[in-house]
């Protein structure tokens, strides 16, 4: 009797396509949840540092400058 | 031998897709949603709110962010605020368009209810505390009363009660847990 053939390996699947349907429903939020999290973060630090009036490093203005009358 | 495609038993996606105004629960696709209406009314004015005020704070932040001050949030440095300042009105607006236009419903739909549950909390704590703030939710306000904190904590009870009913309600657009629509992604 001839030796079964030697099974060729499966390449790895990724984890996302490995859980089981309900964890996988869960994994995908997540990653959505943290998606929408970093484009709200993003769009907030470019807008508030293209803003004349920005809110998280506001601008330090310089005291308003003195005017001294040259001497005579 | 091929089956004429009449023959076969129609598939619930193809349902929904010959009748797209007829809703089907999300975990029995054979059963008909109640709240189709009610979901999809609830999902389109909380959708337009959380627009409408992510757009009224993101037209001037700096004012949001000294409402923010008048809350006298414990334990939140000004560094804090001020990041949540920039970042919220980004989430409203992301959360807003995404009830709108139904995707991502799965992230969405938590997202808006943690968004209301903070609107609740923030007031909430206004109001027990007797502050007096302005609400600042929808920018300038057109009347000063819809403003004050007990009526703004009205309306962001009910926001909070849409957010839930939508997050335990989902219409025939949405994706069930498990199944995957790839046209929804």
């Amino acid at each position: 009797m001839l030796p079964a053939p030697p099974i060729p390996p499966t390449p790895p699947t990724p984890l996302a396509q490995r859980l089981p349907p309900a964890l996988r429903h869960r994994h995908r939020r997540w990653r959505r949840l943290a998606l929408l999290l970093l484009a709200a973060t993003l769009a907030g630090l470019i807008t508030d540092a293209l803003r004349p009036d920005r809110v998280l490093f506001p601008k330090k203005t310089l005291p308003p400058l003195e005017f001294v009358s040259p001497e005579p | 031998m091929s089956t004429p495609a009449s023959s076969l038993p129609p598939s619930p996606s193809s349902a929904r897709a010959s009748h797209p105004t007829q809703a089907t629960h999300p975990a029995h696709p054979s059963r008909p949603s109640r709240f189709t209406l009610p979901v999809l009314l609830v999902r389109w004015t909380l959708g337009l709110l959380l627009l409408w005020a992510g757009l009224a704070k993101l037209a001037d932040p700096a004012a949001f962010y000294v409402n923010l001050l008048t809350y006298r949030l414990p334990l939140l440095p000004s560094g804090m605020l001020r990041f949540a300042a920039i970042v919220f009105p980004w989430l409203e607006l992301l959360t807003g368009a995404g009830l709108l236009l139904n995707r991502w419903s799965d992230a969405i739909r938590p997202l808006a209810v943690a968004l209301t549950a903070l609107f609740v909390l923030a007031l909430g704590q206004a109001f027990l505390r007797d502050l007096d703030v302005s609400c600042g939710c929808f920018g300038r306000p057109l009347f000063v009363w819809t403003s004050r904190p007990g009526f703004a904590l009205g309306r962001a009870l009910l926001l909070f009660s849409g957010a839930l009913f939508l997050h335990f309600n989902r219409d025939d657009l949405t994706e069930a847990p498990g199944q995957k629509l790839e046209s929804h992604s």
